[in-house]
Parts: structure tokens; sequence; C-alpha cells
């Protein structure tokens, strides 16, 4: 269970990675001198181009990295740390798993190695394969798995540990519209019991549904930060959401409008966006009972995951 | 996060578990393992050899068990390469190294299912050799006496004393003074080091060629812990220089050296596979008795130079286990070579890609087996460079040869007994020879490459 803590999950001051050739000369220099604070138990988006340093930082992170200069701060302790890495779960933007072994026997390994005993891997095994809408396929293959399946065995690997820091390296990368929502749920889920997600994603919509702070990222420098709502408000504009009227009483509506304000206000019908709308679709056919061969739709988050 | 052994003992469990599957997979370890099981079984039914059951024994034994033992090295080798390059390539390495897990258990644990494999695979071809041997020995119709010979030379384990009165390191000394003084050596055409070597091996040489009227004397020494009433041979590895002569025709005496009595003269006849063997008499073979054994090349119309096997002309053979036991210590000695050599591999893959890392390691293994002969060669072309006043040797020798030497005593303890050819020979490869094999090779060899190994990985970028 996290710790509540006042503290920054992850701290980056003055961060550089340059890549060198096998003689030592600088290639690249993917990461510019990032500062970031990631506050704990909050959804942290970096987001950027690609080549933008974000993958690199995320591998400087989690110690697979080192830094050329700079000090970075996971949990309080340096990433290179065996220690901090018993609190933290990773996905990669690519599927690392081992083809050949099963669902069920691939939670069961990595699991292994945060030492859990038996009957917590098998009670967490099978409440993560729920969650993510592989239980039935949790004795197949991962190698037979579509990329959408491996995406969500891949998530419930980097939650068997109940992590207090998640990152999530494009989560929602190959997964249908309910894979997505169910992904986003589960990163609220995560952050309203205190675990802190960061996650990088090409979809700025995922990005903006979920995450409390955003950082954005190009040519490995920091080019903006802050939260959501701090950076996506349009000053000086509100929007005003009100039942369908009758022609005459927009009408009226609007003349008083410019009367008594001096304003032309600009009218048009909300419409539900797309996301919704195939969920609604989803769920009414969800209803209807029938086999099925990839995931599933279940729409829980694992009870180790809930308990706070 | 305090460290326990238990949780270091559960990861290190979880990663060999799972190098034991992605090994037991890879099609180069199936093929080799078919390979194995052809060689192991369908050799001896195809070599005929040289139509005796003994020579059937030795072929099962030295060519398909020393094959198939080979052939398991070189695919558990390869496997081992891959086993942390193909991580690395393939990326698993990056969801293991970001869980709470230090590189020296992730070295550990694919280690351990290297080894735990390969002890499968050799128990099935230690298991499979002896039914097939023992179904042969005991089919019907097999002659009573040729099984008799072979339970009694080669299916048995059997202590080798070797001759103590080896003075062949002073006279190297005193033949390189005597060319010195006479001018004949000059250390700057060729080293000290290489000279006496060259001569020891001479003298080893000459010293196993008998001529006519020539004799010979060796001390052999019975242990003191000699089991009591177990049977002692004296076996003579001996051929003739003349194909008319028999290589038999001199007289052979025995002479107890604490209680000097008339030395007893015997005769050797059952002579075989270039051997002779005498059943020494029980007063002889007491715990703590030293004989000597003299030989006299007698002149006659019969006789003609013989020569001895240089390293084992003359030895004492105490009977002291049996076959299956020796076969299993045998196998035991093999597992720990094969240990290293995954150890080896993994080091290997540690540092570079998987067909860099399998042609580093297997060059390297080549070159331990073989520099003997590259420094042996080097030296007879210095000494013909030499005699013509050339330049005794190149830079690139000069430089290669510390190196070839380095490595060929580095891997001594791990080449210089074969387990397999003791095992057809009927020589004892006693608990204590796999133990220290278990010891030197799995314990202080594997380790350093695993502390090695550990060390590179935490240096090393896994991103």
């Amino acid at each position: 269970m996290p710790e509540p803590t006042e503290s920054a999950a992850v701290e980056i001051r003055g961060l550089v990675k340059v890549f060198r050739d096998f003689w030592r000369r600088p290639t690249v220099r993917a990461v510019n001198g990032i500062d970031l604070t990631i506050p704990r138990g909050k959804v942290f988006g970096l987001l950027g181009p690609n080549g933008s340093g974000k993958s690199t930082t995320i591998k400087i992170l989690l110690g697979l990295l080192f830094p050329s200069a700079g000090d970075v701060r996971v949990l309080g302790e340096s990433p290179r740390a065996v220690a901090v890495k018993q609190r933290i779960g990773y996905l990669p933007e690519d599927s690392h798993l081992y083809r050949y072994l099963p669902a069920r026997e691939t939670l069961d390994f990595y699991a292994r190695l945060f030492a859990l005993d038996r009957a917590t891997r098998r009670a967490r095994i099978d409440q993560s394969l729920e969650m993510v809408g592989l239980a039935h396929a949790a004795n197949r293959p991962v190698g037979e798995f579509s990329k959408g399946m491996a995406r969500r065995i891949g998530l419930a690997q980097a939650l068997i540990n109940d992590p207090q820091l998640v990152i999530l390296d494009e989560p929602t990368a190959g997964l249908d519209p309910i894979g997505c929502r169910q992904v986003k749920d589960i990163m609220l889920a995560l952050a309203a019991r205190g675990t802190t997600v960061l996650l990088t994603s090409h979809l700025l919509a995922d990005v903006e549904d979920v995450c409390d702070r955003l950082a954005i990222l190009y040519n490995g420098k920091v080019r903006a930060q802050g939260t959501v709502q701090e950076l996506l408000t349009v000053p000086d504009t509100i929007s005003l959401s009100i039942p369908e009227l009758s022609p005459d009483a927009m009408r009226d509506l609007l003349a008083l409008l410019r009367e008594r304000l001096g304003i032309e206000p600009r009218v048009d019908h909300p419409s539900m966006d797309l996301e919704r709308f195939f969920l609604d679709v989803i769920t009414k056919a969800a209803d209807q009972p029938a086999s099925l061969s990839g995931a599933a739709h279940t729409g829980r988050v694992a009870e180790f995951l809930r308990r706070s | 996060m305090p460290y326990r052994f238990a949780h270091s003992a559960a990861r290190i469990d979880a990663i060999a578990a799972l190098a034991f599957r992605a090994a037991a997979r890879s099609r180069l370890l199936l093929c080799m393992a078919a390979l194995l099981l052809l060689v192991t079984f369908g050799l001896p039914l195809v070599i005929v050899g040289d139509g005796t059951l003994t020579g059937w024994v030795h072929v099962l034994l030295d060519y398909a068990l020393g094959l198939s033992a080979l052939a398991l090295s070189i695919a558990m080798l390869w496997t081992s390469c891959a086993g942390v390059s193909r991580d690395i390539e393939q990326g698993h390495i990056r969801l293991v190294a970001v869980r709470p897990v230090y590189r020296l258990e992730l070295w550990l644990g694919k280690w351990l299912g290297l080894l735990a494999l390969s002890a499968i695979l050799l128990t099935i071809t230690g298991v499979g050799t002896y039914a097939l041997l023992q179904w042969h020995l005991h089919r019907p119709g097999t002659d009573q006496d040729e099984l008799h010979a072979v339970n009694a030379q080669v299916l048995l384990g059997q202590r080798r004393v070797l001759p103590g009165n080896d003075t062949i390191a002073e006279d190297a000394e005193q033949r390189l003074s005597e060319l010195a003084a006479q001018g004949r050596w000059h250390a700057e055409t060729i080293s000290r080091f290489k000279a006496l070597e060259f001569i020891a091996r001479q003298l080893r040489a000459e010293w196993a060629c008998v001529e006519p009227g020539a004799t010979r004397t060796w001390s052999l020494a019975i242990p003191n812990d000699m089991p009591p009433a177990a049977p002692v041979t004296l076996r003579v590895r001996i051929s003739s220089l003349s194909g008319e002569s028999s290589p038999l025709s001199g007289r052979w005496t025995l002479t107890r050296m604490a209680t000097p009595d008339q030395p007893w003269p015997f005769l050797l006849t059952n002579y075989s596979h270039g051997m002779a063997r005498l059943t020494v008499p029980p007063e002889y073979a007491s715990p703590g008795q030293t004989l000597r054994v003299d030989y006299i090349n007698t002149p006659g119309p019969q006789s003609g130079a013989v020569i001895f096997d240089i390293d084992h002309g003359v030895e004492l053979l105490i009977t002291e286990g049996g076959f299956a036991g020796n076969l299993m210590r045998s196998l035991v000695v093999v597992w720990c070579r094969i240990g290293l050599l995954c150890a080896f591999g993994l080091a290997a893959g540690t540092c570079f890609s998987f067909p860099v890392a399998a042609f580093v390691s297997s060059s390297v293994v080549l070159l331990s087996l073989t520099g003997h002969y590259f420094i042996t060669s080097d030296w007879i072309g210095a000494e013909l460079r030499a005699s013509q006043g050339a330049s005794a040797a190149s830079i690139m020798q000069q430089w290669s040869e510390p190196v070839i030497r380095a490595l060929e005593r580095i891997a001594a303890p791990a080449i210089s007994q074969s387990p397999i050819a003791m095992l057809s020979d009927g020589i004892l490869v006693s608990w204590s020879q796999a133990s220290t094999s278990a010891a030197l090779l799995l314990g202080i060899y594997a380790g350093v490459l695993a502390l090695l190994s550990a060390w590179i990985l935490h240096r090393r970028e896994l991103g």
C-alpha cells in the first residue's frame, strides 16, 4: 500500500543524457537539462513528439540508462538502488515479455521477482487477469496475444507488486477504446489511493482525461509544464450550458446579453465525444452474452489495488 | 529494503526456472540433444572396433560417451552465450532489471538454470550408456572369458600409482648447463624456460625408448590408505619398434624396498591393446610398501628396441571401486566442466552480442585446449630460425605466447585429466577429484566469472 507522504515521487534536476558511440564520441544529446518534480499521488503526463527525450527520461528514472549530468531521485532514492525498485511498476512501450510463457506464468514470474509468497501471488494474479480482461486467456502463451492483449498483460505485470510509482510508456497504444477507458480508469483509481502515475502518450485526449499535471518535452527540454487546467484554460472565456430553448426564448436571451453586457455570444449544440458514444454502444452490446477470444470488458479494478 | 537471503533465493529460483525453460526450448540445444542421443546409442552399433568385447566397451566409453560430453559442452556453451545476450537484445532484461533483482542474482539464476538442464541431459546420457553397456555385456552368447577380462580391466575403478623417481627436471637443468658450457645455447635466442621445456621433452622420449641391453628402473609407493586386501595390478604400456620383435622379450623383476630381499622375477604374457598386466602378489601389495620394478631389454635374436608410454609406461593400479560409481563420478566431473563453460558463456554474453559471444568463447576454449601445440610448434620454428641465424621469434609470437601460456595454466585444472578417458581406462575418478572439480570449477572459477559479469552488468546500460 502506498505510504502517504508530502515529498515528491520523482525529482529531476538539470538532467542531461548524451549518447556516445563506441569511441566515446557524443552522438546525440537526448535530454538537455530537464527539471521536473512529480508530486506523490498524482497522474503526471509526459508529452512530446518522437525523439523529444520522453523514453530516455523514463529509462533514467528506472535505472536502465545512466544520466550524463544532473540529479535524479525516485521515491527519495537513486534510481539505481535495488531497494527502490520494490516500489516501482513499469510498462514499457514495446512488449518485452517472454513469448512462450502463458499469461498466468508471466505474471507469476514477475511476482516472484518481488519475493511475494505463493498465496499472495495467486490472489494478485487472479485479480489482475480479471482486471485486464484476460482471465479466459490465462493459460495462452503471450506470444499468441494481439497487441492490445499484450498491452493488457503488460499493465498487469506492471501493477503486480502494488507499486507506489507506476511508469507507463504509451499505455493505451494498440488498445481499443474500451481498453483505453479501462486503463484510464485504472490510472485514476490508482491515483485516488495515493499511487503516483507517470505516463507518456501520443494520444493527447487520453492525457487530458487522466492527468493532474503534465510536461511537454521537445528536443530534450521541458517546453511547458503545469496542471492541465493551467495549461488548457482559454483565458477571458467561459461556456454556459442550458436546456434547449424555443426560438423565441433564444432570441430574447441573446438580445438581453447584447443589450445588458454588450457581448456577442456564440451558440452551438454540445456533442457527445466519440469515445463516450462508442462506450455506450459497446456497453449495451455487452449485455448480450457471447464467447470471445480477445479481452473482456470487466470494468473492475483488482481488489489489491483498491485497498487504501 | 533490508537484504533477505530467502527473498534472494526466491528471485534466483524464479530466474533459474525461466532460464531452464528458455534453454530447453532453444533449437540449438534440441538439435544437440538429438545428436547426443544419436551418438550415445547409434555410434556403438555402427563402429565395429577391433571385434573384441573390450574394444566395443572402449568405443562406447571413449567415443560415444566422449562425443556426447563434447556435444553437450558445445551446446551448453552456446546456449549460455544466448542466456544474457539474447535477453539484452530482445529487451527482456529491461523488465527484470527494473525489479528488485541484484545483477548477481540475475546471473546466478541464469547459470543455475543451465546447470540444472545440463545435469538432466548428462544423467540421461549416463543412464543410457550404462543401460546399453549392460544390455550388450549380458546378451546371450557373450564370451565369458572376454566378459571376465572387461570386468577385470575396464569396468572398475582403480587408483593409479605412478613412479616417484622422476629426475627429468634435474637432468634437464644439467643438460642445459652442458649446452651452455659448450656454447650451444644462448638465452637471447631461446629463453631458459623454453629450452628446459624442450630438453625435458627430449629426455622423456629418450627415457621411454629402451635399446637392447639397456635397463630401466621405476619406484612405486603403495599408499598407506589402500583398502585392505584390494587387488593390485602392475600395468605396463609398451610397444616394440620392430614389428618382428616381441615387446615383452625383456626381463622383469620386482623388489620390496623396505625389506630388501631377492628380486622376484616375473613374466609379462597377456599383452593386448598395447598393454601387459601382472597381478602383484599380496605379500608385495601391502599398504605403505614401496616397490622397485627393474627392466632389462635382454639382447637376443627376438629382441629389439622397445618404447614405453611417456606418461604411463609403468604404473600400479589398486582396485577401489566399481564401474557404476566411477561412471557417476566421471559425469560429475564432466558436469563441473560444463558448468564452467556455462559460466564462461554467460560472462561472454554479458559483454557481447550472441554471435560475438559465441565466437569469442569458442575461440578462447579452443585456444586453451590447443595452445600447447601452438607453443611447441612455435618453439620448433624458433629453433630452426635460430639455426639459420634469423630472429628467434616475431613480436607477435613474443606477445601471444604469454597469453596462450596463461590461458593454458588457467584452464589446466579444467582440462588436465579427462574423466571419460580415465573411465574407459578403468582408472578411479575419486570423490575427492569430483569434489575438487566442483569446488575449483564451480566455486572459484565460476564464482570469479559471476562477480565479473555482475560488475559488468551493473556498469552496463540496459535501456
